[in-house]
């Protein structure tokens, strides 16, 4: 199959998985960071209802999808303020909790959002390539944070709190920013899914897909966006694959993510990772004999991989 | 007015039936059991099917609909939750992980149920018990509602007891209090785990089976509908505290159907998250903490 | 030499000439919409056509049937010989039950160029990928009928009677017995909702006067207290509009409630009354077929279906998916081209024309005429069957 015939084939699958991808990207960055919010489901319905609506009243596409991504800024820092008490399953809670009441209102203010019947015939401003070109800035963005002082920090406040705090680091404030993130992630998908097919309707954002962003975290490796991005890879593209096996498939999944939970909690990412460890170390050191390895070696080159890996 | 009252209670019933479970789970066992729901929904799956292809009594399909899904439950604390405890140490870790395994085990048994009934509307025959109507005035009721509402009464009270007074209950607190210590006390951590798992899906089987008699069509989405309630539940009630999910689930049910009785009836579902936005703003523990600790 | 050459050059280019302007006119003639002639003139001998459908997840129910109603339809279309030599080879997708799977799968189908897609039945699936087949210009039947859907294009077909279109017939039926009702329906699904606004005034026009207008969300599961506040109206009917589970549920907790009159519902009733078993007895609704229906072509459907999926009745997706099937055929022999708009120009001529479904003489109105009105049929549902009420 030529290149040109395998992208139109594909195209609308490369856009369900940016769309996908981003969103995995928002749960990864709150995950990463400590915070257990899946908050941004509830802002991707802002983002896609906001971008809607702004290009239904002949709004530029760019100055739609940056409206919904700020507005979501703003009420997701105004939300981290609210729940800054609120810890792991709780916090969890909370913010699935806060993206159900969102899918009420867009179901109720028919005015803005059109209600049950959501909104449709939205002019299609995204196109494949466009997403592409915004995936790859998130990318960038999202690898320069992980490596920089921010993401090190965050990880810091993650694994233990306390100790950030007395390092006096402000973790509050670093958990907030991946609050705002994470949301504003949320938003961009939202926005791209309305501009991009459409339609959007009040079930779009609903609790099936808050499970099915966590699973893609989940499969693919929290430790990264990588991870992200496996996950999103995975679960957009391994339905149509395995339509042939028809209703068996759910079950497919489910057990993989039983599996993944129990086996891999770093997710494939990092399965990936410890086979490039691996790797690497047997490259570096071919010659040693069996037994000799001195330990201390190797936890020297093991521990940042595997913390990085770990969680 | 009364007629409304007496629906409220009966589903505050059902409501406090399905929460002791996931609450028990969650309190001892650090397990937010996603697959509660469809434990729930394969009690009532139990029921329709021994109905159709067999004919025992009413109370030998509720026991087997429990038995069921408890054993569905041991087989997920086997297979995933209770290796997850055992491997990692790390609290939060846990919990994620645990999480999406319920999740994982809510997905398979869900399409499993979903694939023995083709995706369509179950329930169980007429033939196995008829609920009967009575009425006295203006008070009206029919049969399942009694057996629901004594169920979840006796239920939530032996629980009571059992974790307050009983020696695996205490040694359940323990758990839930701290593991380590716990089997050094030289409690068996695996064990008592697999037993608690079990009584939650006994439960979450039993308020499945008794709900699938009372309503006429139950499929795989009723779980989840239940589950999102549960959570406002366990939230206002408090982790763990059987006293708290009492009072939650009849609270709840007493705000869901005055608002259909009175109010924009469209609602009514909205006010379950409501209630655990607000309550986890201001009063996260719920009504009764059992365990306040927020491990920084 | 020179003269002979030429002499036969000329001979043969007039012989060639002349042949070629006689296939030429056996060629239009023969592809110029005989349909008599019974070969289809240029169709191809396989015509490719897709189904997508939503055969697995929540709503699998709706694709199954679906499926069922097409290949049915597909054998008779066969087995009637109304496309002459020519075959319709069907390939089957699956939606999950997802809008994204329905997207992707979408954009894969169209590189196929199929003759025409069947499409699924949920509205959000419609509407995302309504676009993608009118620009590809291939004609898109669907089986939902969202506002909006048709203003897609002129390719985008409704093979489906919205359900508040259906309400005067229903109305009409009730005003013969009664003089009031309440009606309770679903308030976050768009199909039922408009049901329900058309409901609200076609009533009250028939001579129903509407008590109250409950609205509850679909998932909901205990209806208890929506059935209190109903009943304790003392209405001389009571209506359900919704699908899925509450169908059933509803009634059985009317009865519980006390309620003991007659019952009433949209064509969301198809298909899931039968868990409230006793409950739901009487239960009156519009529906596009119902077993009894007059006519030969509805006695025909009955027997295939049963002979092509034993244990599996017919409801109105099938339903929808055999008449859909039938107009595309029929236009197929009358376009006798597989192109796309040959094949646009065919269905909206037979459109107009006027087009025979199993409930009987449709028509087609709304947007450019491309939404399906098929007559109400009133179906009764008693003891587990649906029949038809004779009026």
């Amino acid at each position: 199959m030529s290149l040109s015939t395998w992208w139109l084939t594909n195209q609308s699958l490369i856009e369900v998985v940016i769309i996908y991808a981003l969103v995995a990207f928002s749960v990864q960055v709150s995950l990463r960071a400590g915070t257990f919010s899946l908050a941004s489901l509830g802002f991707y319905a802002v983002g896609s209802y906001t971008a809607a609506n702004l290009v239904k009243h002949g709004q530029p596409a760019v100055l739609a999808i940056a409206a919904g991504v700020v507005l979501s800024a703003a009420v997701g820092w105004l939300l981290a303020l609210l729940l800054v008490r609120l810890r792991d399953l709780y916090l969890g809670m909370a913010t699935i909790a806060f993206d159900l009441m969102v899918g009420v209102v867009a179901l109720n203010w028919v005015a803005v959002t059109g209600g049950p019947a959501g909104m449709y015939g939205i002019p299609i401003e995204m196109t494949a390539g466009g997403m592409l070109v915004i995936l790859l800035v998130v990318v960038v963005l999202l690898g320069l944070l992980q490596r920089g002082t921010i993401g090190r920090t965050l990880e810091v406040t993650r694994e233990d709190e306390q100790l950030a705090r007395t390092a006096g680091i402000n973790t509050r404030r670093y958990r907030r920013f991946a609050f705002v993130l994470s949301a504003m992630l949320g938003a961009l998908a939202g926005g791209m899914h309305a501009l991009a097919f459409s339609v959007i309707s009040p079930g779009d954002a609903g609790f099936s897909f808050v499970i099915l962003a966590l699973a893609m975290v989940i499969i693919g490796g929290f430790g990264s966006w990588v991870g992200a991005l496996i996950g999103a890879v995975v679960l957009a593209y391994l339905p149509q694959r395995l339509t042939g096996l028809g209703d068996a498939w759910p079950i497919i999944y489910g057990s993989v993510l039983i599996l993944v939970a129990t086996f891999l909690p770093g997710g494939f990412y990092a399965l990936m990772r410890r086979g490039v460890v691996r790797a690497r170390r047997s490259l570096r050191r071919p010659r040693h004999p069996e037994g000799s390895q001195p330990p201390g070696n190797d936890v020297a080159t093991a521990a940042p991989n595997a913390k990085a890996a770990a969680l | 007015m009364i007629a409304q009252l007496i629906n409220a209670l009966v589903l505050g019933g059902i409501l406090l039936l399905f929460s002791l479970g996931l609450s028990l789970a969650w309190g001892t066992l650090d397990v937010l059991n996603l697959a509660h729901g469809a434990l729930f929904v394969l009690g009532g799956y139990i029921g329709f099917q021994l109905g159709k292809s067999t004919s025992l009594p009413f109370p030998v399909i509720v026991l087997a609909a429990m038995v069921g899904s408890g054993l569905v439950a041991v087989l997920l604390e086997v297979v995933a939750f209770g290796r997850i405890r055992a491997k990692t140490t790390n609290k939060r870790q846990a919990e994620l992980a645990v999480l999406v395994a319920s999740l994982g085990g809510s997905i398979v048994v869900g399409q499993l149920v979903s694939n023995w009934t083709n995706n369509e509307i179950f329930s169980p025959s007429d033939h196995v018990f008829t609920s009967h109507q009575h009425q006295f005035g203006p008070v009206r009721f029919g049969d399942i509602d009694v057996i629901i509402t004594v169920a979840a009464i006796v239920v939530a009270v032996a629980t009571q007891l059992w974790v307050s007074r009983s020696r695996h209950g205490r040694a359940v607190r323990a758990l839930a209090y701290s593991p380590g210590t716990a089997s050094l006390m030289g409690i068996n951590v695996r064990m008592l785990a697999v037993a608690t798992m079990f009584i939650t899906g006994v439960m979450a089987g039993l308020a499945g089976v008794l709900l699938s008699f009372k309503i006429a069509g139950m499929n795989v989405d009723t779980g989840d509908i239940y589950l999102q309630s549960a959570f406002a539940i366990i939230v206002v009630g408090g982790v763990g505290s059987i006293k708290g999910a009492a009072i939650a689930s009849y609270t709840i049910a007493i705000a869901e159907t005055a608002i259909i009785a009175y109010g924009p009836s469209g609602y009514s579902t909205g006010v379950a998250f409501a209630l655990i936005f607000l309550f986890l703003l201001f009063r996260p523990q719920g009504l009764f903490a059992r365990r306040l600790t927020e491990r920084v | 030499m020179h003269g002979t050459r030429t002499r036969r050059a000329v001979v043969s280019a007039s012989c060639a000439a002349v042949a070629f302007i006689a296939l030429a006119a056996c060629g239009t003639s023969s592809s110029g919409g005989s349909t008599a002639s019974g070969s289809g003139g240029g169709l191809p001998s396989s015509i490719p056509v897709t189904l997508i459908a939503d055969k697995t997840g929540p709503q699998a129910f709706y694709g199954t049937q679906l499926e069922a109603g097409v290949q049915t339809a597909l054998k008779a279309v066969q087995s009637q010989k109304l496309l002459g030599s020519s075959k319709i080879a069907l390939t089957v997708q699956d939606t999950t039950s997802q809008q994204s799977q329905a997207i992707t799968v979408m954009s894969q189908v169209i590189q196929t160029r199929p003759a025409a897609i069947l499409g699924p039945s949920l509205s959000n699936e419609a509407l995302a990928t309504a676009p993608t087949a009118q620009s590809a210009k291939i004609p898109y039947l669907l089986d939902t009928s969202p506002q909006g859907l048709l203003d897609t294009g002129d390719y985008i077909w409704s093979m489906t009677t919205q359900h508040a279109s259906q309400m005067p017939a229903l109305a009409k039926h009730l005003a013969g017995s009664v003089k009031n009702a309440v009606i309770i329906y679903s308030n976050d699904n768009p199909t039922i909702v408009d049901a329900n606004k058309a409901a609200t005034t076609a009533f009250p026009q028939a001579g129903v006067q509407l008590l109250d207008d409950i609205g509850t969300p679909l998932q909901s599961t205990d209806f208890s207290a929506v059935a209190t506040k109903a009943a304790s109206q003392h209405p001389q009917a009571i209506g359900v509009l919704g699908g899925g589970p509450m169908m059933s549920s509803v009634p059985k907790a009317l009865r519980a409630a006390g309620y003991t009159g007659p019952l009433f519902g949209n064509m969301g009733a198809d298909g899931t009354l039968t868990s409230a078993g006793a409950a739901a007895n009487g239960f009156v609704y519009p529906a596009e077929w119902a077993p009894g229906t007059p006519g030969a072509m509805s006695q025909d459907f009955a027997k295939e279906f049963a002979a092509d999926h034993p244990g599996l009745t017919p409801y109105y997706p099938a339903v929808d998916g055999y008449n859909e099937v039938m107009f595309l055929a029929q236009s197929l022999k009358s376009a006798g081209s597989t192109n796309g708009a040959a094949l646009l120009s065919a269905m909206q001529a037979t459109a107009k024309k006027g087009f025979t479904t199993l409930g009987g003489k449709s028509t087609f109105s709304g947007s450019g005429g491309r939404q399906l009105v098929d007559p109400s049929i009133i179906a009764q549902y008693q003891d587990g069957k649906v029949t038809a009420v004779k009026e």
